[in-house]
């Protein structure tokens, strides 16, 4: 109720209202945003033996590594290999294992699951689109395993190597992984959309995955790869998956190579998204007409 | 009892059939599978030339050496795959779809392994089998050596087969999941790319004591490349008979818990 | 193919002895395998001292609710399970332990799981059958021929098993499970999700296997589905309840029929003057007539009325034949709807 003293007549009243009502939404968007958010975290934070073990059996698998490359070295005598020493190779499989946290993520499994039940069409007329949902579900999911396992991890990986990071180096790092995930996310999600049409795509994921291990410099540094396959692999944007951040943060690789990837990278991403784009909107027209 | 096992075997290659035929009713699909599966070569392939292409590798082991014992570890593994899934049949005992198949006249071993084993195992062995073949080219094999050879990797791959099925059955009554299962898989899968005394005496001994991994492809290559050694043979073999009627019959004991999906 | 087993005294193929069985069950604080390790123990007793006996040839109905242990018994008798005490024969066999050998004589046609293959037509897995059980090649074709035309399969058992309705499913299911002729057939909840045409098929074969010989066991919580049966055995909390024809059991609940009516609220419509009133509310009431009544000109009038919106006839359900059998259930409990 308005009394004479009231000033919800005044223009400017109105002014400031036209102003925060957008916000207002937008806020409700993010608290949206949160809600997602918060449940993947939630349902994560009950698998914290997975975690233990996840960790255990990913430190034992670069532990292995360690072994056999310092028999490596040993039988060759040598100091480095291919630019790379032996404390390098140390960190560097410590960063892949602490870096392949990100690579399981599981977007395109939670797209079979939804697409095989159905499930599907109620989370494509929720207020979160339903691209959003994935990217905060999967963000979600990854955030326990990132602060508990990849940051340990990664700090002694860069402990093996007695690197320290300056915070540019660190800003790249940042950002070459954001463009990682970006190209990774786009490509499950690509293969997540193959379960539209086929009735399991682990065989393909299974291939995305090992392509991606070998090209993207998870099974090996890319330093050793013969140069004339290294050119070749450069011009994907396979290597900012593992390589490029890793070498960045571990100072092995120049700021003009890693630019160059980033560049390269996002003249993949781009038309990559946009045909994604135009596949998934061609698809949900598929499923909502359909019917379930 | 021989017509219990030739019954056994028959129900096994008549499965075969029938698995086969639904995997390829999907002709893409199934490509899709065969070429991943394929990556379980292409891997170490890939791998060991590299290394041998920037270093003088592994000591004590020439190029084509180091490829036949990897191929050697994944045909292993490759052959229990087929036979003895962990993963399938700890989800299909979780699930209760495992009640499906008691009732047919088998041992409850072979029914799990038929059920349960997995065909895109195949491509796995034939790679690797492939890779072995051509490293052998490159490669002085005496034939009675070749025999032992085998005749432990056979063994080997029986006692780690029967070490899966032991731990499947282990993880189903006291933990009732599996995850843990193809984590450690995958990571023997890793470790098998290379000879074991490459890691410490801890995990070298792990491989040739509890994992009884080592026995299907370290132990054989080293007595296909350094010559007989009767101690090892022998031993070995023992080791691996003595582990496979363990773990069969703890698998056994450890079944009779199974008390299916629902209460 | 070889009839092994021994038929007991008066027919008798199968009997059940003071059956106990109880399950390990635990309660974990959290997830994951070191929450395992300290998780509380507790047991849960699925069967306490059940016995039963089933003569050759009879249908035997296990009804009870979920969790009654009607499946634990099932699943023993199958050979699957094992009792802690007492004992279960079939056909004077342990089935546990001679489940290899009893395997030949009984088919197992499980609702939840079935035994086709999915990617493949229905008559490949008819094929596997016939490999497993031996089953001599013009016996095959005879048994084939027949429940593709009783069971209206013409179409079906050719086609891929992923692409077919759950009754052609089920249908085919219980083929395959049947090919060999066996002595005692079980059948673990088979009707869920099952079209009431496929349902009826089912009963007119499984009544002609039955006049031939073959002995039915079934597990159910759909009380419609014990129509078939002579015997009914009717399990709760692991105990079993009611033992006899299936005529007694009606009896006891005497042919009612349960009616829920919607209408429009505020009508003036007396309800108790059609049956008994078990449920009522602002615009909905639960009758209970006799099963006569529903076809009597009055209540024709009565679902006629403008002021009906809708209504739903169904038979009591699991848990009113339970509370007709045990005064001391709660009356909530007797009006709720099956679990």
């Amino acid at each position: 109720m308005c009394s004479q003293n009231c000033l919800s007549h005044t223009t400017g009243e109105k002014q400031i209202r036209k102003w925060i009502e957008p916000m207002r939404t937008q806020f409700r968007k993010l608290e949206e945003y949160y809600a997602v958010f918060l449940a993947s975290l939630k349902s994560s934070m009950h698998y914290k033996t997975d975690i233990a073990l996840s960790l255990i059996f990913r430190i034992s698998t670069a532990l292995l590594l360690i072994f056999v490359w310092t028999v490596i070295f040993a039988s060759s005598g040598a100091n480095s290999l291919n630019g790379l020493t032996l404390p390098f190779v140390y960190a560097y499989f410590f960063l892949v294992a602490a870096m392949s946290l990100f690579i399981s993520s599981e977007v395109h499994i939670t797209m079979q699951d939804d697409i095989r039940e159905g499930t599907i069409a109620s989370s494509l007329v929720r207020p979160v689109n339903y691209i959003t949902q994935l990217v905060l579900n999967s963000f979600g999911d990854m955030f326990i395993f990132i602060i508990f396992i990849g940051i340990p991890i990664l700090i002694i990986g860069l402990l093996l190597a007695h690197v320290s990071v300056s915070p540019t180096t660190a800003l790249l790092f940042v950002g070459e992984i954001i463009l990682g995930n970006i190209f990774l996310f786009i490509l499950m999600f690509l293969i997540g959309m193959a379960a539209i049409y086929f009735t399991h795509i682990w065989g393909l994921s299974w291939v995305a995955y090992a392509v991606i291990g070998l090209l993207g410099g998870a099974v090996l540094p890319l330093n050793f790869y013969p140069s004339a396959v290294q050119n070749i692999i450069f011009l994907t944007p396979m290597p900012m998956v593992f390589y490029t951040p890793i070498s960045t943060l571990l100072g092995t690789i120049s700021m003009q190579s890693a630019a160059n990837s980033m560049i390269v990278t996002l003249l993949w991403i781009i038309p990559f998204a946009a045909l994604v784009s135009y596949l998934w909107n061609r698809a949900r027209k598929n499923i909502t007409s359909a019917g379930g | 009892m021989f017509d219990q096992i030739k019954e056994n075997i028959m129900y096994l290659l008549i499965s075969q059939k029938y698995k086969w035929l639904s995997f390829l009713t999907y002709r893409l699909q199934a490509f899709v599978w065969i070429v991943a599966s394929s990556f379980n070569v292409i891997y170490p392939l890939v791998t060991i030339t590299v290394i041998y292409s920037i270093s003088s590798g592994i000591a004590g082991w020439s190029y084509y050496q180091l490829i036949f014992l990897a191929a050697t570890a994944s045909a292993a593994m490759g052959m229990a795959w087929y036979f003895a899934d962990a993963s399938n049949i700890i989800d299909g005992l979780l699930y209760g779809s495992a009640d499906k198949i008691f009732t047919r006249p088998y041992g409850l071993l072979t029914l799990l392994m038929v059920e349960y084993g997995d065909v895109i195992a195949a491509p796995t062995i034939i790679g690797a089998i492939a890779l072995m073949a051509f490293a052998a080219l490159h490669l002085q094999l005496s034939a009675q050596l070749l025999l032992y050879y085998l005749v432990l990797l056979s063994l080997g791959t029986i006692a780690y087969a029967m070490f899966l099925l032991m731990l499947t059955a282990l993880a189903y009554k006291y933990f009732r999941r599996g995850t843990f299962i193809w984590r450690m898989v995958n990571f023997i899968g890793e470790a098998s790319n290379y000879p074991i005394s490459a890691y410490g005496f801890v995990v070298a001994g792990l491989f040739s004591t509890v994992i009884p991994i080592g026995f299907a492809y370290y132990y054989p290559s080293v007595l296909l490349f350094g010559g007989f050694n009767a101690t090892l043979f022998y031993g070995s073999a023992v080791f691996c008979i003595a582990i496979s009627v363990a773990c069969y019959k703890a698998f056994y004991l450890l079944m009779r818990s199974y008390t299916s999906a629902k209460g | 193919m070889r009839q092994i087993g021994v038929v007991m005294q008066d027919n008798v193929v199968i009997q059940v002895d003071n059956v106990n069985k109880r399950f390990k069950t635990y309660e974990t604080k959290g997830r994951g395998i070191v929450a395992s390790l300290f998780r509380k123990q507790y047991f849960k007793k699925a069967l306490t001292n059940v016995s039963f006996s089933v003569k050759g040839g009879e249908l035997a109905a296990l009804l009870g609710r979920n969790g009654s242990g009607k499946s634990t018994m099932i699943k023993i008798l199958m050979g699957i399970l094992f009792p802690d005490s007492g004992r279960a024969r079939v056909l004077g066999m342990d089935p546990w332990k001679d489940r290899i050998k009893l395997a030949s004589q009984i088919g197992v046609v499980l609702g939840a799981h079935s035994q086709l293959y999915w990617n493949l037509p229905a008559i490949d897995t008819f094929e596997f059958m016939r490999h497993i059980h031996h089953i001599p090649e013009s016996m095959f074709r005879k048994r084939l021929k027949y429940f593709v035309k009783a069971l209206n399969l013409e179409k079906v058992y050719k086609r891929q098993a992923r692409q077919l309705s759950l009754g052609e499913q089920m249908k085919c299911n219980f083929v395959a499970s049947v090919l060999h002729a066996p002595r005692i057939v079980f059948l673990d909840e088979p009707t869920i999700g099952v079209d009431l045409p496929s349902k009826l098929a089912l009963r007119k074969v499984i009544l002609e296997m039955q006049s031939q010989g073959t002995t039915f066991v079934l597990t159910t919580h759909i009380v419609e589905d014990i129509m078939i049966a002579q015997r009914v055995i009717i399990l709760d909390k692991g105990r079993k309840m009611f033992d006899g024809k299936r005529e007694e059991l009606e009896k006891l609940f005497g042919d009612k029929r349960h009616v829920d009516i919607f209408f429009t609220p505020g009508s003036r419509i007396n309800f108790s003057r059609f049956g008994r009133i078990l449920n009522s509310e602002n615009g909905f009431v639960r009758l209970e007539i006799e099963k006569e009544g529903i076809k009597s000109k009055k209540f024709m009038e009565l679902l006629g009325n403008d002021d009906i919106l809708d209504y739903k006839i169904t038979d009591p359900g699991m848990n009113y034949v339970l509370s007709k059998l045990f005064k001391s259930y709660d009356r909530r409990k007797a009006n709720k709807e099956m679990d």
